[in-house]
């Protein structure tokens, strides 16, 4: 066709993250190289990731770099430019055809492109035929608009010589992440090698960004994904009543490679999770949205209201009628917390349900998902009132000393 | 920016209270054996739980942590699953430090510590005896359950206590060979000075072996720079012994004398 698509770079300036896609791993042994897409390599849309964050980007110009050939000797310099290869569904046609419209353009809105497309410029060939990475400004983006998602972007690559017809030379698929915000600690975005675990995974973002799609706020996001969680229970995972509440995937750092292992059906560390695991689950996956979450503790030892565990159906003190011994009670609790890890700081709690109602010491029960809830005094009726006993609540008091973001692996 | 606190001694005040509730002072530093014992890079070959089969084992280093070996079980003929933790302590001590470490991890107040002596140095035990964490030597292990048919894991916990707590058996064909066995300089050892170890071993077939070292008078830890030293607290003379195993079970072992002086 004369002129091949060679590769693309989405994370063409790994310094930077307000003009082009942030720095990106995929998992705790794979690195994602730059150019993220290349011929005859990058086949799926997963093969091609790149992450965008709301709020760097925001009043820039986003751009892409793309390297060519000619396979034509006698073109020195064409326009390339690249269009949604996505065509828009056809329109209408009586009740069902109106249904079936109306769900395909949900569908496009939700994961369709949200880059919009290259603009076209000129790119010259030098006279060995391959040119460097051109940059290439993009148009029509819808990033800032989406809220959180998981995107698939189809481009269509075209080029046009003087005032002829434009002509598609390739086309290629990409996996989209937008995200609200640079991903926080214990994410980081330097240094970019190799060894550095704690890039971004993007097998953590194809959960986090489907569990907080929509989110336009980082509460909004870190209450998505408090759903989220709680609601793996009880298939995926559920409350430690036979080990006593012990951690599994959280301690000494977060075993992310085996709680992603479990989400995707394998055996990871099992079934069994207590509230550090939920509390680092929620966090983590947050903070790769752009939440600024720590897990903190609260304790020790106190007197629990009737609650819904993780993955239970039974409101009662954790575990008290399981045969395991508990008498009601926990040393420590752990969850997602903000900014001081305080009595006046809300709190995210993807372990357990509380009673949300005037009296959650006794039924009926409402069932509340801590979501941004402030921790509270004794009688204010925040979520210290809500977990522990009248008696209890002297003792559950904020840790604020033992607030940490787990390390990942 | 937040920061990433040392994650480790996670909760100092819960650990105080953790203490008191299970009398550390009591059995810190405990020796349940006749000999001392120390371990060194131990790790699961998959053959050591009779009745269970492999389905996964890592072993993970985390900042700050001892090393650890995760691993988890399935019973055979069954759907049970089995988590298995074995942290390698520098010494025993640190292993007795770092069962509180586990220990802070539990939601539960209601484990609590096994009086009978069945197992470990020290042992924790839930009801139904569901999960076990105990130490023996250097090495903390914390048994539990992983699946939803729920079993009691105090007879697999106790085959590896066993397995760490007998001196090893050879089996197999082929062994490792011992090249170097070195307390110190050679000479005779003050009382109370840590004396590094050389020991040296290899697999003919280049596979990874670990050690358990075995003494009366003295005991080996691990140093900061990661070497073995051998040290004792009192003056005569101490036969130490290293065996070296490989995973299929094959054992070599060599065993020099040690002289340890008052001055």
């Amino acid at each position: 066709v004369g002129v091949v698509l060679d590769a693309v770079k989405f994370n063409h300036d790994p310094n930077s993250s307000s003009a082009d896609a942030i720095n990106l791993r995929r998992n705790a042994t794979q690195f994602i190289t730059v150019p993220e897409w290349r011929s005859g390599i990058s086949v799926n849309p997963e093969d091609s990731p790149a992450a965008y964050a709301q709020n760097p980007t925001r009043g820039h110009t986003i751009s892409i770099q793309a390297q060519f050939h000619r396979t034509d000797p006698s073109i020195s310099s064409v326009r390339i430019r690249t269009v949604d290869a996505d065509v828009e569904p056809p329109g209408p046609r009586g009740c069902l055809g109106w249904l079936i419209w109306l769900l395909l353009v949900l569908i496009r809105a939700l994961t369709g492109n949200v880059l919009g497309r290259a603009r076209a410029r000129i790119v010259h060939f030098p006279p060995g035929g391959q040119t460097g990475f051109e940059t290439f400004e993009l148009t029509n983006v819808r990033i800032w608009t989406v809220g959180v998602g998981l995107h698939t972007t189809n481009w269509r690559w075209q080029y046009r010589r003087g005032k002829g017809p434009w002509i598609d030379f390739a086309t290629s698929s990409h996996r989209i992440y937008v995200l609200l915000d640079v991903p926080t600690v214990p994410w980081q975005q330097a240094p970019y090698q190799l060894g550095n675990l704690l890039l971004p995974w993007t097998e953590v973002l194809d959960h986090a960004c489907r569990w907080a799609a929509l989110a336009t706020t980082p509460d909004d996001a870190a209450g998505r994904v408090t759903r989220a969680v709680y609601d793996l229970g009880p298939g995926t995972v559920r409350y430690d009543c036979p080990g006593g509440g012990s951690t599994h995937y959280a301690w000494p750092d977060f075993d992310c490679t085996a709680f992603l292992d479990r989400l995707s059906g394998g055996i990871g560390n099992g079934q069994y999770v207590n509230c550090t695991d939920c509390a680092t689950f929620v966090s983590t996956f947050s903070n790769a949205v752009g939440a600024d979450l720590w897990q903190s503790r609260m304790g020790y030892g106190f007197a629990l209201n009737p609650m819904l565990s993780i993955g239970s159906s039974l409101w009662e003190p954790a575990c008290l009628s399981s045969g395991y011994g508990w008498t009601g009670s926990f040393s420590y609790h752990e969850v997602a917390w903000k900014g001081a890890c305080d009595v006046n700081d809300q709190l995210f709690d993807a372990c357990l349900q509380v009673d949300g109602d005037a009296d959650p010491t006794s039924p009926p029960h409402t069932p509340l998902l801590p979501t941004n809830i402030r921790f509270g005094n004794p009688g204010d009726g925040d979520y210290r009132d809500r977990l522990a006993t009248p008696t209890g609540r002297a003792t559950c008091n904020p840790q604020p000393a033992t607030r940490i973001r787990r390390s990942i692996s | 920016m937040a920061t990433m606190p040392d994650q480790r001694g996670h909760g100092d005040a819960l650990t105080q209270v953790l203490e008191q509730r299970h009398d550390f002072h009591e059995w810190r530093g405990v020796n349940r054996l006749e000999e001392n014992v120390f371990v060194w890079r131990y790790f699961l070959a998959g053959e050591e739980l009779e009745g269970w089969r492999p389905e996964r084992i890592r072993g993970i280093q985390a900042q700050g942590s001892p090393p650890l070996v995760r691993s988890i079980w399935r019973r055979v003929g069954g759907e049970a699953l089995l988590s298995v933790e074995i942290f390698e302590c520098p010494s025993r001590t640190a292993a007795h430090e770092h069962v509180m470490d586990v220990l802070a991890q539990f939601q539960s107040p209601d484990i609590s510590r096994d009086h009978a002596g069945e197992i470990g140095d020290v042992a924790f035990i839930t009801s139904q005896r569901t999960t076990v964490l105990f130490a023996r030597a250097n090495l903390v292990v914390l048994a539990r359950n992983a699946g939803p048919d729920v079993v009691p894991v105090f007879d697999a916990a106790a085959g590896l206590d066993r397995l760490i707590s007998r001196r090893p058996r050879p089996r197999g064909k082929v062994m490792p060979e011992i090249s170097s066995l070195r307390v110190g300089t050679g000479g005779p050892l003050p009382v109370d000075a840590p004396a590094p170890l050389n020991v040296q071993a290899t697999d003919p077939l280049d596979r990874p072996v670990w050690f358990t070292f075995w003494s009366r008078r003295g005991e080996v830890r691990l140093q900061p720079d990661g070497v073995p030293a051998y040290q004792s607290a009192s003056a005569g003379t101490d036969a130490l012994t290293v065996y070296v195993v490989n995973e299929n079970g094959g054992v070599a072992s060599e065993s020099i004398e040690i002289t340890v002086t008052a001055e």
